[in-house]
């Protein structure tokens, strides 16, 4: 795997940042060299850092019209050999949408970062919600993947960029952060580390740049100005990138593979975390911020009596269903609070069936806190 | 937990002792809240310092709140923890008959030994550091230093040392 260990551009050691300005140093550290974007509440810190730090890196910065055109930016700077991001909310991952499925569609890299806010629509701009889970997965058309990351804390808005960054490289996909106002506003001590691993893209000259012998396989990626003959296009295409709009087995492979590389993958891709699972009759089902006080709550409830425990779902697509339904493998019962009606307790449901899944929904723009998780659980409790 | 009005400094005063506290090597998690308005709506930095790493990072009952005006004295003061402490700046803010805690003229100190009112907040950071002894002055100044421009740096040190000054005088009873 082509990877090595890049130097971060911030010190290494112990600073006090937001997420979003953490994200935007993941970013810096994962090698991206291109940003374009529109200013979005709550995520707008992580442009204005960009702004500054990304040219004094030797990066690009663009502030776009809208969030169509940022994303559509982002595209073409991959095709042009940048690690590229853009960040926005709710609003304009409605709009970005397109493009999303373009990027999946014809294999490009890209980063994007959400941080959501309390929705549908124009919504609560300043206050916190966890609404885009679906439309993160959901929200192009056609059967695609991709890869999103939930980070629970301002480390993980840089760790996790930087994971993000490997990932969209190493799979040429759009990655996704999930983030959350509640996460992107928040001020923590974020450890920045001496050296982190960064994925550098495959590219065999010559080599198909939209075909793979393996049924997941990965193809070469060139970029424009290499001296290769380059076709791009959101058609049906072939491994050379010829349109075969009237092929169905062309089209069947392509749909296939596109879904293949990331579920073929998914052990690998899904990443989880298990607090006090051992014992555990109740099980709280959480990621982003609300696992925070998840974890508050599954520690209070245990000073009770009450055997709960807590499993975290850091990688939200593909779907850990090994991990939910291992979860369960022990007659446990689940409790999912989150910032939505019940996006996440749904695909729980799907995993372990209906009986066995409490969905706690809050969608009033204010997080979940540790004494709503603690109520349930006591009332779950045997 | 500090609370006051826009313009007040409150945020930046939650941001400095959250900084010292990450430069002296502590774990930090702060969190902030104001109303729509820049200036005049009430304004809130929310702040954890622990020496491992913070499970859930929202104050829910602060052990020390800090009001520096009276509308977020009064939206605030039932938030105290049990056997928490309470200050208020002393002139702005009338608290409670019977109420425990301590008033500090720190708004009146700003603008009359100081001549610089908008560097209560300053003051106010390092009252809390002498109240409860937990922050270390140097790393206090390097974020103070990391945070204001050089032409406003030295009569925010004087505030600095000046609310150290105070705060410890005031430890015994606070």
């Amino acid at each position: 795997m082509p990877s090595h260990l890049s130097q971060p551009a911030l010190a290494p050691g112990a600073h006090y940042l937001s997420g979003n300005e953490a994200a935007a140093e993941g970013a810096l550290a994962a090698g991206c060299g291109f940003y374009a974007g529109y200013p979005i509440t709550p995520s707008s810190e992580i442009m204005e850092r960009l702004a500054a730090r990304l040219p004094q890196h030797g990066g690009v910065f663009l502030q776009m019209e809208d969030e169509i055109a940022s994303l559509s930016a982002v595209i073409g700077a991959a095709w042009a050999g940048k690690k590229a991001l853009t960040a926005t909310s709710g609003p304009g991952l409605s709009l970005m949408q397109e493009c999303l499925g373009y990027a999946a569609f014809t294999e490009t890299p890209c980063v994007l970062i959400d941080v959501q806010r309390a929705g549908p629509c124009t919504g609560q701009a300043t206050k916190v919600g966890a609404g885009d889970i679906m439309a993160a997965k959901w929200g192009s058309h056609g059967d695609y993947q991709v890869v999103a990351l939930s980070p629970w804390s301002a480390q993980e808005m840089f760790d996790l960029t930087v994971r993000a960054f490997n990932w969209a490289e190493r799979l040429r996909l759009p990655a996704i952060l999930l983030a959350e106002e509640a996460v992107g506003h928040l001020r923590e001590r974020v450890d920045i580390p001496q050296s982190v691993d960064t994925y550098q893209r495959g590219y065999t000259p010559g080599a198909p740049p939209f075909g793979h012998p393996e049924p997941g396989g990965v193809p070469s990626m060139p970029r424009f100005g290499q001296g290769e003959a380059l076709m791009i296009t959101g058609s049906t295409h072939d491994e050379r990138g010829f349109r075969r709009t009237e092929d169905p087995a062309a089209h069947a492979a392509l749909v296939h593979r596109l879904n293949h590389k990331v579920l073929a993958r998914a052990g690998e891709l899904c990443q989880t975390e298990g607090h006090f699972l051992e014992d555990a009759s109740l099980v709280v089902l959480a990621y982003g911020f609300t696992a925070r006080a998840a974890l508050k709550a599954v520690k209070l409830a245990r000073r009770q009596g009450v055997k709960a425990g807590l499993l975290r779902l850091v990688t939200l697509w593909p779907f850990p269903e090994e991990a939910v339904a291992q979860a369960l493998a022990r007659g446990a019962r689940l409790l999912v609070p989150e910032m939505n009606l019940g996006q996440v307790a749904g695909l729980a449901r799907q995993v372990v069936g209906p009986g066995l899944v409490r969905p706690l929904s809050q969608v009033d723009g204010r997080h979940i806190t540790p004494a709503t998780i603690l109520g349930a659980l006591l009332e779950m409790a045997p | 937990m500090l609370a006051g009005l826009g313009g007040q400094g409150v945020i930046l005063a939650g941001a400095l002792l959250g900084q010292a506290a990450v430069a002296s090597g502590l774990y930090a998690a702060g969190a902030s809240s104001y109303g729509a308005q820049a200036r005049g709506s009430l304004s809130r930095a929310e702040l954890i310092i622990a020496m491992e790493p913070i499970d859930y990072p929202r104050v829910e009952a602060p052990d020390l709140l800090v009001a520096m005006c009276q509308e977020a004295h009064d939206a605030h003061a039932g938030l105290l923890a049990p056997g928490g402490r309470l200050l208020w700046d002393d002139g702005l803010v009338r608290p409670a008959p019977g109420g425990a805690g301590l008033g500090l003229p720190v708004a009146l100190t700003a603008r009359q030994e100081l001549g610089a009112p908008l560097a209560a907040n300053v003051l106010w950071v390092g009252v809390v550091a002498g109240v409860t002894n937990w922050w270390q002055t140097a790393a206090l100044e390097e974020a103070l230093a990391g945070a204001l421009p050089a032409r406003h740096l030295e009569v925010n040190r004087r505030a600095l040392g000046r609310g150290l000054e105070m705060g410890r005088q005031a430890r015994p009873e606070a």
